[in-house]
């Protein structure tokens, strides 16, 4: 069993990012419009952690199983054969987390060394580390509702 | 029973990873792709598209530039990585992004440098430039030609502007980058970075209070109806340079990449005719247009931007004064 | 060839119910085998690309601002005005439901999240006064249409993103469409009430004291809009600051004149925010990197050069895009066909000379018309599932909204002033 404060990790990266967002977003139009002093270096922040906001978001909604899809046709499937689109499934979904979001995202965060943000000079490879990490929690999420999901097809052919 | 196909995805991906472009035979034709922010029809498309009439003529055909205006390959920053990591892709580069790669470039785009655009170009031939370019191709990244002029920066508000007290507080849209927010804050404005794209309905509704920018730029996203106060503060002279990735500029061939140099440098030169030409239909039309334009003593600016030469602690020391030095041993 | 391969890798998956942003992200991969030119590195940097970008934060914050509606009491209170408003017509509940979607529209900026809040609260109240299910359904599914046209919308928000059309004059641009399809709902209503004799005996007369309760109650939150248009009109804050407003806004009348909101439920409010916009925003980010491969192959320029070259009359070339869209409506989730086909028609319209805010209104009614429709409507199977009606009693009861909102579409595209009159009176 996983830990209870690891099962909400995710949801608390991105929310508290989504609230720095808010929070820094009303911040600049405050000191722009109230101080007439723009904050040149909000926009920059923000994105950085809209980006951990959406990478790591992708698990909290994994964890809902809130990403859309249709399942319109694959109900329609017989047995065998939906247990079979289950699997090609969970194959292109681990091959997205593991190859493009781990892999791919990792190799592009460890090139990124030179590339910063244009006021405050942050390292893009702070923003871009999101990738890998929102893919292994996603992974993490995911396998346990796979597992879940085979164990119920299984479960209803051995039922019926 | 997750984890062995956990294995099963990670290795598929890193046989995969190996379709990189190896070096190719003669002969044969090569398409480069190029990229560049601007729309279609502004003076940098259309040095485009004369790089690409040149490039195909003196190669016989075997270059053929396929063109990307308007960032349809992702903005400037993205691009120059992708460039960076080897793509095939030469694209559009100010030297004020360069400068996170090797920050002495930037000084090339920084406020009152040069008088005119031959002073910036002659700084391109210099061996303090040969120096730039080396450190650029530690860094992956290859110039292949330095003679594009961007144009001149030129200031235009809501309300007339022409001394610094007039400037004192007013929200001034910027690009987002440090130089450009460095030199409107010691002029004594409030730098605000907003898009481009933006920048009419910004200036309409007074999000800002006014721009800057070259003035065909200006024209191109009509600021103008809006804001008609014109101050020929012409605080940037901005010329560009187009960038590949070392890398994949050493899969071509050698004489590929000569003609790519050459042509480039040839359109290049055209443009910066038809830019001189294009910024003399601008001025004209805003004037019809209820534009009111100030010659503006740029003095005051100049003394107050030379905070800026010192804004930057990772440039070499005394870079500014090495700068001025090769300016007046020009020959 | 290479592209062919990529969009039977995207249909097969998407077939097979793999979300639609890993179905996007497998197949934009598959075209990175083929090419040369570009290392799979670059699938990474164009989805983080498409969302970095600061029109797009709006997407979270109104998305923010939607949900805090209903945890704050806004909601609550939104439909009882409604309800007020509308207590002396035949057919009232149906008439809330048109009218609930219009006001709802000013605060929140997705229709799927409107639809599955109404066929929550108002289909069983509807079956009680004797509506049957599946018009109810339909009712509630069609009009909830109205929701993303009304500023603050999220379809307005990608398309002025991706297409580089003022976010702002977006905004302005919906607000009279939006009513005018608020207006043709309400006359259908009015008319299919007195033929069915639904709610149509005398009702008590609402007490001005009652009517003036509501009012003051929902004024607040009426007053969202205006200060959100307001703001961006008079340089407060640009659009994207304006959801960020709206949050602070809302939160503003939860927790300080509303008084219903706990810390619980805020947190609560900002976790379901947060699942919510990700999974929006993966396939903005998966999108822009499928449209980017679009972009490398040219696809934007052979398909205007083909347009162009046999339609020759923007009147034909309305015509032609409502058919396909109402085709690609069926298949695709509106946001995703935004993303994909904003780059594809933005040289299409320079052609015709199409004002880009005049077309983005007309595109989105447009897109939204197929999710009513099988085979894969979203909105008609959100809506579906939750009332439990059945597809086909839906389709039964849906044709005449779908006439409706056909008959719109056409006046949209051949009467610009419908969307352009506001955005010109407010330069
Ligand atoms: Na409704
Ligand atoms: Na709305």
């Amino acid at each position: 069993m996983t830990k209870r404060w690891f099962h909400f990790i995710d949801d608390g990266i991105s929310t508290f990012a989504l609230f720095a967002i808010i929070l820094l977003t009303g911040t600049n139009v405050f000191s722009r419009y109230v101080l007439n002093k723009p904050l040149p270096w909000v926009e920059e922040i923000a994105i950085g952690l809209f980006v951990w906001l959406v990478f790591i978001g992708i698990s909290s909604a994994m964890k809902r199983d809130s990403h859309i899809g249709v399942d319109y046709f694959v109900q329609k499937l017989p047995k065998p054969l939906r247990i079979l689109s289950i699997t090609i499934r969970a194959i292109a979904i681990y091959y997205v987390l593991f190859y493009v979001f781990v892999y791919l995202g990792f190799t592009f965060t460890a090139q990124a060394s030179s590339k910063v943000t244009p006021i405050l000079g942050i390292s893009y490879q702070v923003i871009n580390i999101a990738i890998p990490i929102g893919g292994l929690f996603t992974a993490i999420y995911f396998t346990r509702a796979f597992i879940r999901s085979i164990q119920i097809e299984l479960g209803k052919e051995g039922g019926s | 029973q997750g984890t062995s196909e956990e294995s099963i995805s990670t290795s598929e991906g890193s046989t995969e990873e190996s379709t990189e472009s190896e070096g190719t035979t003669d002969g044969e034709t090569y398409e480069i792709n190029i990229a560049y922010g601007n729309q279609p029809g502004e003076p940098v498309d259309k040095l485009a598209n004369k790089w690409k009439e040149l490039a195909a003529e003196k190669s016989d055909g075997r270059i053929e530039l396929k063109l990307y205006p308007s960032s349809q390959l992702g903005s400037e920053k993205d691009v120059v990585e992708q460039a960076q990591m080897g793509n095939n892709v030469i694209v559009m580069a100010g030297y004020d992004f360069l400068m996170d790669y090797v920050p002495d470039a930037g000084i090339l785009t920084a406020p009152y440098l040069v008088d005119d655009f031959d002073e910036l170009l002659y700084l391109t031939e210099t061996d303090w430039f040969e120096g730039l370019k080396n450190d650029l191709n530690d860094q992956g990244i290859d110039i292949v030609t330095t003679r594009t002029v961007y144009g001149e920066r030129h200031l235009l508000t809501n309300e007339k502007v022409t001394t610094p007290e007039e400037l004192n507080g007013l929200k001034i849209r910027v690009p987002n980058n440090q130089m450009s927010i460095q030199t409107f804050e010691a002029m004594g404005a409030a730098a605000t970075p907003t898009p481009l794209g933006d920048l009419y309905t910004s200036l309409q509704q007074g999000l800002v209070d006014g721009a800057e920018n070259p003035l065909p730029v200006l024209q191109g996203v009509k600021a103008h109806e809006v804001s008609q106060h014109l101050a020929l503060t012409g605080h940037q002279k901005f010329i560009t340079s187009w960038i590949g990735g070392t890398s994949f500029i050493e899969t071509l061939p050698e004489d590929i990449v000569q003609i790519l140099r050459e042509t480039g440098d040839e359109a290049g030169d055209y443009a910066r005719a038809i830019l001189d030409e294009e910024t003399e239909t601008v001025m004209a039309e805003f004037q019809e247009q209820g534009v009111e334009v100030y010659e503006v003593d740029v003095e005051p600016f100049k003394e107050l931007v030379q905070s800026v030469y010192e804004a930057f602690p990772s440039w070499t020391p005394g870079l500014y004064e090495e700068i001025q030095e090769l300016l007046k041993n020009r020959p | 060839m290479a592209l062919t391969v990529v969009l039977t890798v995207l249909l097969l998956l998407f077939l097979l119910n793999v979300p639609i942003a890993f179905a996007l992200i497998v197949s934009t991969a598959v075209y990175f085998l083929f090419t040369d030119n570009f290392s799979s590195m670059v699938l990474i940097q164009r989805m983080v690309g498409g969302i970095e970008s600061v029109p797009l934060l709006a997407i979270v914050f109104f998305v923010t601002a939607g949900i805090l509606m209903n945890y704050t009491g806004i909601t609550s209170r939104m439909l009882r005005f409604a309800q007020v408003l509308t207590n002396r017509l035949p057919g009232s509940l149906a008439q809330v439901n048109v009218v609930l979607s219009t006001l709802m529209g000013g605060l929140s900026g997705s229709n799927v999240a409107d639809a599955a809040m109404q066929s929550k609260v108002l289909v069983p109240e509807m079956e009680k006064k004797g509506y049957s299910r599946a018009f109810a359904t339909a009712l509630t599914a069609s009009t909830s249409l109205i929701t993303p046209i009304i500023p603050p919308g999220i379809a307005l928000i990608m398309y002025g993103y991706v297409g580089n059309v003022s976010i702002g004059s977006l905004f302005l641009a919906g607000v009279l469409p939006g009513i005018v399809l608020c207006l043709s709902f309400m006359i259908y209503v009015h008319f299919y009430a007195k033929k069915h004799k639904l709610e149509t005996e005398n009702k008590e007369k609402i007490t001005k004291k009652y009517f003036l309760f509501t009012f003051k109650d929902a004024i607040l939150a009426l007053l969202l809009p205006i200060i959100i248009i307001g703001g961006i009109r008079f340089g407060v804050f640009s659009a994207t600051e304006a959801g960020a407003i709206a949050v602070f806004y809302a939160l503003f009348l939860g927790l300080v004149i509303y008084r219903e909101m706990k810390m619980k439920q805020l947190i609560n409010a900002l976790v379901e925010t947060v699942h919510t916009a990700a999974s929006i925003l993966i396939i903005i980010a998966a999108g822009s990197a499928f449209a980017w491969v679009l972009t490398l192959e040219q696809v934007p320029q052979r398909m205007t050069e083909f347009m162009v070259n046999y339609i020759s009359s923007p009147f034909m070339f309305f015509i032609v895009v409502l058919i396909f869209l109402l085709i690609v409506g069926m298949f695709i989730e509106g946001n995703v066909s935004i993303i994909i086909l904003t780059p594809l028609f933005m040289p299409m319209i320079q052609q015709y000379g199409i004002d880009p805010v005049h077309f983005g209104i007309f595109f989105i009614v447009c897109i939204s018309i197929g999710t009513l429709t099988p085979p894969l409507g979203t909105i008609m199977y959100t809506t579906c599932s939750i009332t439990g009606t059945k597809v086909e009693e839906f389709i039964k009861n849906s044709w005449p909204f779908l006439v409706i909102l056909i008959v719109a579409a056409l006046l949209l595209a051949f009467i610009p002033s419908i969307s352009l009159w506001l955005p010109t009176v407010f330069k």
